[in-house]
């Protein structure tokens, strides 16, 4: 069995929101301007409490078997065939999804700070990076991602505060953007933006009890729904939308406009850290429960033996797009619509199979 | 030895590239039974077991094995003693016979070849044959000559003597030192006469008798040299073990405080103590430590630093996990927290275990001074901890990657410094760095004030002539002297050494992906450093894990405000003091004497 140490409720809420609020750093948060228009940070609020309410269904669903992760859960309701494929299913999920952040924090990189690097070069330090995070543990992933948790927040705050000056009220008009019905229906599709908490009931005997469970779920969606609906507001203050559905990486583009006299300005280099920290973190984290899903499923005791297979293949992958307008507008885009299904689809379907067939966790019924 | 066969260098290739199983010998620091409860203390502490589960697998014991064996006509005579031990392969316990003890003692300490120990033998009230045996220099002559020969030679002294083994008379009636221990075993007589005890040996006793008489010379005390504090104790430890304790044991006067004995090189029987106060410091960490050392197998341990290298969790990470003090006052504060301290003879330093990163950066002034000043001293020396690790790599990233970042007049003034350098930057760095590392090496190893000059000289000529000739640019001498004071900013010595190798790492990859490749770099570091452990205890906790609410990390509050003990450690007792521990603002001020 995967050993896979304990974590606290800090190093959990951390984890999740690594992998929820990093989106807002990169280029898919431009498809969401354009879709929705200046109300992208109403649409992403809408978005965070959907994925409160399929959230739920995963409590649920994990209450009715405590002491099974998610994995077990599946073969316990879907039968070990079925289960497998699910469990696989999502898998893949997290690995396209840490693929993904590799290859949208690589362009954002080349675009803005290193024209001249060619991307696989980049990507091997990323990869490094990621390696060194898994090597030692899922402990080690959720301490890493709690000990950058506030530096990473700090630098957001910093960028709120120093962008005041670029704020103007009218840029926010119309306040509902493309009308309600937009803001609704973008809402619900996007909301696998923060179906990443599923991932905990991968790892809930990790948690100290499933109370850590509820708590460390629901309050990562919360904290993501806020950061990433700061970061919508504050960039369609600071720019019009003529203006705004136009930069490739919304956010850093607002760090370039910032300045105070001739001494600060252009320092956006220093977000960089921000940048690269949260997508190494992000990425690192997702490819973990790639691993830690993988592993449970083929009952492998220790995930490091799968390490660098996944990482080559993390590698051959997020190199597939051609360039950023094809991984923002379809790769991206794609998952952020279609991902709910893995999300909160396949957990609703198991928790639906479990009520029509009875089926209960062995401890649950004692 | 046996069966282990060489590695060619296409296998060890070979094995870097292929999976290996996971190892988990690791210790881990198990959470007691009353966790929940942070303010209670345990009912009874008597049952709190301290000895080491394998205490009896001690190197020691193992040892014998391998001594030197006796002589056959030695071996014949004693053979036939009864009650004497065969292990090995020389008898263990004392013979009754005094010459054969005799005999034993001068082959094991080579005499006559061996001059500085000495054998006084002598009729003991003119009756007794018997010896005593003593290292020159290491036991007080005076003590010897007045208190023990005197007397045991004097015929008045054993009127009482009724016959049979004289050494409880003589322990009883004779002697007037203060410690005399019969000894059963020839291996405790040679170790304690090793450490400067006199020993007794007498006809037709099956035993023998240790008289303190350890009295060599020794440094006195004196002021620290690397932990220096303006307020608080001015004493540091000295290289003798003794003192060293006493130290503690001025501090800390409590009966619970125990102080355990170990010895460990092989060869030159140092010495180790440690100590620890039953009913506050966790029972399984003391076994841990005791474990730890008990299993160490080795010729030689010239201290503290070689100790520390036998004990620690992780030898091949560049920063300590043990934390270093030559200051009593750190230690017994450290004591009193729940911690073990190791003290060894020859060095004047303590080892505290576990430890934790930010006692690194912690310094006992911290706590002599208020809240507030000891506060921003940490936050000065966090920041100089960053700077001494990042700042060259920065400057670095900046220079070659985002120069956009630096204001047009900066950018001007060190694209203007940098003109006539022929090198790339990384390569400027480098070579400052390099030279910087040599003038402070060469510093230390020229002696006295001739090593300070030379620091100072060193750096001046160098820095300013590599200016000159256009080798370096100015800037890059600021940032290098900003460095280095950074560095010498970082209280322990450990890990400002860690923090001057990492430095480089963080200049390469500052030079090959700018503030990418130190992000990637941090990231790296921190993975390792939440990963590793000190005797059970998670390095970076308390704050990574979270454990506990700790008002003494980063920022230090108000010693009154300190109410529990490190809750990492799980200390048996975690209350220090209540929640009101100055009782004097519950109450008023007496009539008249109030506002």
């Amino acid at each position: 069995m995967l050993r896979e140490g304990k974590i606290g409720v800090f190093e959990a809420i951390s984890v999740i929101t690594f992998m929820s609020a990093t989106k807002v750093l990169y280029s898919s948060s431009r498809a969401l301007v354009e879709a929705s228009g200046t109300s992208g940070w109403l649409t992403t609020i809408v978005s965070g409490v959907t994925a409160l309410a399929g959230f739920y269904f995963i409590i649920l669903l994990m209450s009715r078997f405590p002491g099974q992760e998610l994995v077990s859960v599946f073969e316990t309701v879907f039968g070990r065939f079925a289960g497998i494929i699910f469990s696989l299913l999502m898998s893949v999920f997290f690995l396209l999804n840490s693929a993904m952040f590799a290859r949208e924090f690589i362009e954002a990189v080349k675009v803005y700070a290193y024209p001249l690097s060619p991307p696989s070069f980049l990507l091997v330090i990323f990869i490094l990076a990621i390696i060194t995070v898994l090597y030692f543990g899922f402990e080690c992933v959720a301490r890493t991602a709690a000990l950058f948790a506030w530096p990473m927040l700090a630098g957001l705050a910093v960028i709120v505060i120093l962008a005041v000056p670029l704020y103007e009220m009218s840029n926010l008009y119309p306040v509902l953007g493309h009308g309600p019905a937009c803001i609704i229906k973008t809402g619900l599709l996007r909301s696998s933006v923060y179906g990443d908490a599923l991932a905990l009931a991968v790892v809930i005997n990790s948690l100290q009890g499933s109370e850590h469970f509820k708590k460390s779920g629901v309050t990562a969606i919360i904290l993501s729904t806020a950061i990433i609906a700061t970061g919508f507001l504050i960039y369609n203050l600071s720019f019009p939308y003529y203006i705004a559905s136009e930069s490739t990486i919304p956010l850093y583009a607002l760090t370039r406009s910032i300045e105070y006299g001739r001494f600060f300005q252009r320092f956006e280099a220093i977000f960089l850290f921000v940048w690269s920290i949260s997508g190494i973190l992000a990425s690192a984290i997702n490819l973990y429960f790639a691993l830690s899903t993988y592993s449970k499923v083929f009952r492998i005791d220790d995930h490091r033996a799968l390490i660098l297979p996944q990482t080559v293949i993390i590698f051959s992958v997020s190199l597939i797009p051609l360039d950023i307008s094809s991984i923002a507008y379809e790769h991206v885009n794609h998952i952020r619509q279609y991902g709910s299904a893995i999300y909160f689809g396949i957990p609703l379907l198991a928790l639906l199979v479990a009520v029509i067939r009875g089926i209960r966790g062995e401890q649950a019924g004692a | 030895m046996s069966g282990q066969k060489r590695q060619s260098l296409l296998g060890k290739l070979i094995s870097l590239l292929t999976y290996k199983p996971v190892s988990r010998s690791e210790f881990v620091l198990p959470e007691l039974e009353n966790e929940n409860s942070r303010r209670a203390a345990p009912e009874d502490k008597s049952n709190l077991s301290y000895e080491s589960e394998d205490s009896g697998n001690s190197g020691k014991e193992k040892d014998t094995a391998t001594k030197k064996p006796v002589r056959a006509s030695k071996w014949n005579r004693v053979k036939g003693e009864k009650g004497h031990g065969d292990k090995g392969s020389r008898p263990q316990e004392i013979s009754p016979d005094v010459d054969v003890n005799l005999e034993i003692i001068k082959d094991e300490f080579n005499i006559p070849t061996n001059i500085d120990v000495i054998i006084r033998e002598f009729k003991l009230a003119g009756m007794v044959d018997a010896f005593i045996v003593f290292i020159d220099g290491m036991a007080d002559r005076g003590v010897v000559n007045d208190f023990i020969l005197r007397q045991l030679m004097n015929p008045g002294q054993f009127e009482n003597y009724k016959g049979g083994c004289v050494l409880e008379y003589v322990t009883g009636n004779v002697l007037s030192v203060n410690q005399a221990k019969k000894l059963k075993k020839y291996e405790e007589a040679i170790t304690q006469i090793l450490m400067g005890v006199t020993v007794l040996f007498a006809d037709r006793c099956d035993s023998c008798l240790a008289i303190e008489t350890r009295g060599y010379e020794k440094r006195g005390i004196e002021k620290p040299a690397t932990e220096a504090v303006v307020r608080g104790s001015q004493e540091a430890f000295t290289e003798n073990l003794k003192t060293s304790v006493t130290q503690i044991r001025r501090i800390i006067r409590n009966k619970d405080l125990v102080h355990e004995f170990f010895l460990i090189g092989k060869q030159d029987n140092s010495m180790a103590s440690i100590l620890y106060i039953k009913g506050i410091a966790n029972p399984d960490v003391v076994k841990e430590v005791k474990r730890r050392l008990a299993s160490i197998e080795t010729d030689f341990i010239a201290g503290d630093g070689m100790l520390e290298q036998f004990i620690e969790d992780h030898p091949w990470m560049l920063v300590p996990q043990v934390l270093t003090t030559e200051r009593p006052d750190r230690t017994a504060a450290n004591i009193l927290d729940g911690k073990v301290a190791i003290l060894t003879e020859g060095t004047p330093f303590a080892i505290i275990v576990p430890a934790n990163f930010f006692a690194f950066i912690q310094t006992p002034e911290d706590a002599y001074l208020r809240w507030q000043y000891g506060t921003v001293l940490r936050f000065l020396r966090i920041s100089a901890f960053f700077i001494a690790l990042l700042l060259p790599g920065i400057y670095i990233a900046l220079t070659n990657y985002h120069p956009e970042m630096l204001p047009t007049d900066l950018a001007i003034a060190i694209s203007k410094s940098r003109e006539a350098v022929p090198f790339p930057s990384i390569v400027e760095v480098l070579l400052m760095e390099t030279s910087f590392e040599l003038i402070r090496e060469a510093g230390i190893r020229v002696p006295g004030l001739i090593g300070t000059t030379l620091g100072i000289i060193g750096a001046l000529i160098l820095g300013q002539a590599a200016v000159a000739a256009n080798i370096v640019s100015p800037i890059l001498i600021i940032i290098v002297a900003v460095t280095g004071l950074g560095n010498f900013a970082i209280p322990n010595y450990s890990l400002a050494f860690g923090v001057r190798i990492l430095r480089f790492f963080f200049i390469i990859l500052g030079g090959i992906a700018g503030f990418f490749g130190i992000s990637a770099g941090l990231v790296m570091l921190v993975a390792r450093a939440v990963s590793i452990k000190s005797f059970g205890v998670p390095f970076m906790a308390p704050a990574w894990p979270r454990a506990g609410r700790s008002p003494d990390i980063l920022t230090r509050y108000p010693v009154w405000y300190q109410e529990q003990r490190p809750d990492p450690i799980s200390p048996v007792n975690k209350k220090r003091q209540p929640g009101i521990s100055r009782g004097w603002v519950k109450g008023k001020p007496p009539e008249g004497k109030r506002e």
